[in-house]
């Protein structure tokens, strides 16, 4: 399957004599693939998606993007122009996304009511909450079906039925070809099945297959620490999987095996 | 390109980070031809030697508008050649915009000892031109995210700025000189001294800025 972006030899720092925060990374990404990103705080999470992304630079190393690839990417944390509304930001997106003005409006809108903050449309951004900009974060990044999402975060500060729209959205968007790659701090909740999982630590990258995405009825596995299973159960429960099967994975893990809703007939 | 440009043009005046480099121009400009008598080209060019320090602070106000998050979307969405592209028509656009402005002032008022022709008006805005490029190229040496800290390129800009005039290298004392019709006979050929030598400036500035602007993120 031909990649969308590959780094190779990644390394970053943020300056000279200051810790490398990946070292010889090597990972590519395909078409439809689902990734989710973990790690501990500081494992350099946040550093890969921008790099991947394109929103930085490597240090040494290569970033390869494929001539036809687009990228949609939200950080975990928006700093938007306080002045703009929350349209007009979208608007300019929409233009920096090369769309015309109507079917543009007409994404800003689908996207705003399916993630639920249509009414915000015309508030400034510094008058919205981080659930709020969140979601415009992720409106611009879902903007003109890009072909590669770089999402850090999405589901932090997102209230139970967003995430579940989220879910659902980003599972559309990676059936139609679109590859994912997204990060997910904590183990309870989380919403999006994945392919694989990058795990960091010491600045490289561990890759981990995982159960493929469930699809007529197939079930999803996940594996999380014990510690947090309860959590992780509660959430799946929330936003609609329906879970066939718990138990543990070794010393501190659980399997959770079910199906998520959009793959339930 | 443009679609970057535009937002941010959109995003520095929405955020009103222009006014006080502007009110400083603006009170300069007012300052500066208050004393009469005024003549056309010599005052001129004083005026634009003043242009190059405000248009440092207003081409630093621009650069420096865009929070770190929001570079970086942009830089993903558009690419990352796009978003240097389209920061350096943003500033040649703020350049020429208060180059028109500052010659705009003394012609609107009247504040010459006389009406200029149009090839002095021609000289006068070159000389805008001159001073406001070689201000707003300086100014994105010191951009973020090539210099992170506001402090650091505030006091950067003041010591280049100082610098250059001993040395011979300020663009506002050669535009100044140039434009003296007391001690200068042709104009146009000092000033096309001056102009060749910024334009040199701005294209080395430019590209160094593009690549720090990149490698710094």
């Amino acid at each position: 399957m031909p990649t969308l972006v590959e780094l190779r030899a990644v390394r970053k720092r943020y300056g000279w004599g200051r810790p490398w925060v990946l070292r010889d990374v090597d990972v590519g990404v395909e078409p439809g693939v689902v990734i989710e990103v973990s790690g501990a705080n500081g494992a350099g999470k946040s550093t890969l998606l921008r790099i991947l992304a394109g929103a930085t630079l490597p240090s040494a190393g290569r970033r390869r993007a494929a001539p036809e690839v687009s990228v949609g990417y939200a950080p975990e944390t928006l700093t938007p122009p306080p002045s703009f509304a929350a349209a007009d930001y979208l608007g300019h997106h929409v233009r920096l996304r090369g769309l015309d003005a109507p079917e543009g409006a007409r994404q800003v809108e689908a996207l705003a009511q399916t993630l639920n903050f249509q009414g915000l449309l015309g508030e400034r951004l510094d008058a919205l909450y981080k659930g709020s900009l969140q979601k415009v974060a992720l409106t611009q990044a879902l903007l003109g079906q890009p072909s590669l999402l770089v999402l850090d975060e999405p589901f932090a500060g997102l209230d139970i039925e967003a995430r579940a729209a989220l879910s659902g959205l980003l599972a559309e968007r990676a059936r139609a070809g679109a590859a994912l790659v997204f990060s997910d701090h904590r183990e309870a909740g989380r919403a999006q099945p994945a392919h694989r999982r990058w795990l960091l630590g010491d600045g490289q990258v561990r890759e981990r297959a995982l159960a493929p995405t469930a699809s007529a009825g197939a079930p999803v596995r996940r594996t999380v620490a014990a510690a947090v299973s309860d959590g992780e159960l509660q959430g799946m429960l929330a936003t609609g999987w329906h879970i066939v099967e718990v138990r543990p994975s070794g010393s501190d893990e659980v399997d959770i095996a079910g199906v998520p809703p959009e793959a339930q007939s | 390109m443009s679609a970057v440009a535009r937002y941010l043009l959109a995003d520095h005046f929405r955020s009103r980070r222009w006014v006080p480099p502007f009110l400083l121009l603006a009170v300069g400009v007012v300052v500066l031809y208050a004393e009469p008598p005024n003549p056309v080209l010599s005052t001129a060019g004083g005026v634009a030697a003043f242009l190059l320090v405000a248009q440092c602070w207003l081409a630093l106000a621009f650069l420096n508008t865009e929070g770190t998050s929001d570079r970086q979307i942009v830089a993903a969405t558009a690419g990352g050649r796009a978003l240097v592209l389209g920061r350096l028509v943003g500033l040649a656009a703020l350049t020429a915009g208060t180059s028109l402005l500052t010659l705009a002032y003394p012609v609107l008022t009247g504040s010459f000892e006389r009406v200029p022709d149009v090839h002095e008006l021609g000289l006068i805005l070159l000389a805008n031109l001159v001073c406001a490029a070689a201000g707003s190229a300086l100014a994105a040496l010191f951009a973020q995210p090539a210099v992170r800290s506001r402090a650091v390129a505030v006091l950067g800009l003041i010591g280049a700025l100082v610098v250059t005039v001993p040395l011979g290298l300020s663009p506002a004392v050669a535009t100044a000189d140039a434009m003296d019709t007391t001690k200068i006979a042709r104009v146009p050929d000092h000033l096309g001294v001056a102009l060749v030598s910024v334009a040199a400036f701005v294209i080395l500035a430019s590209g160094a800025s593009a690549v720090l602007w990149r490698r710094r993120e």
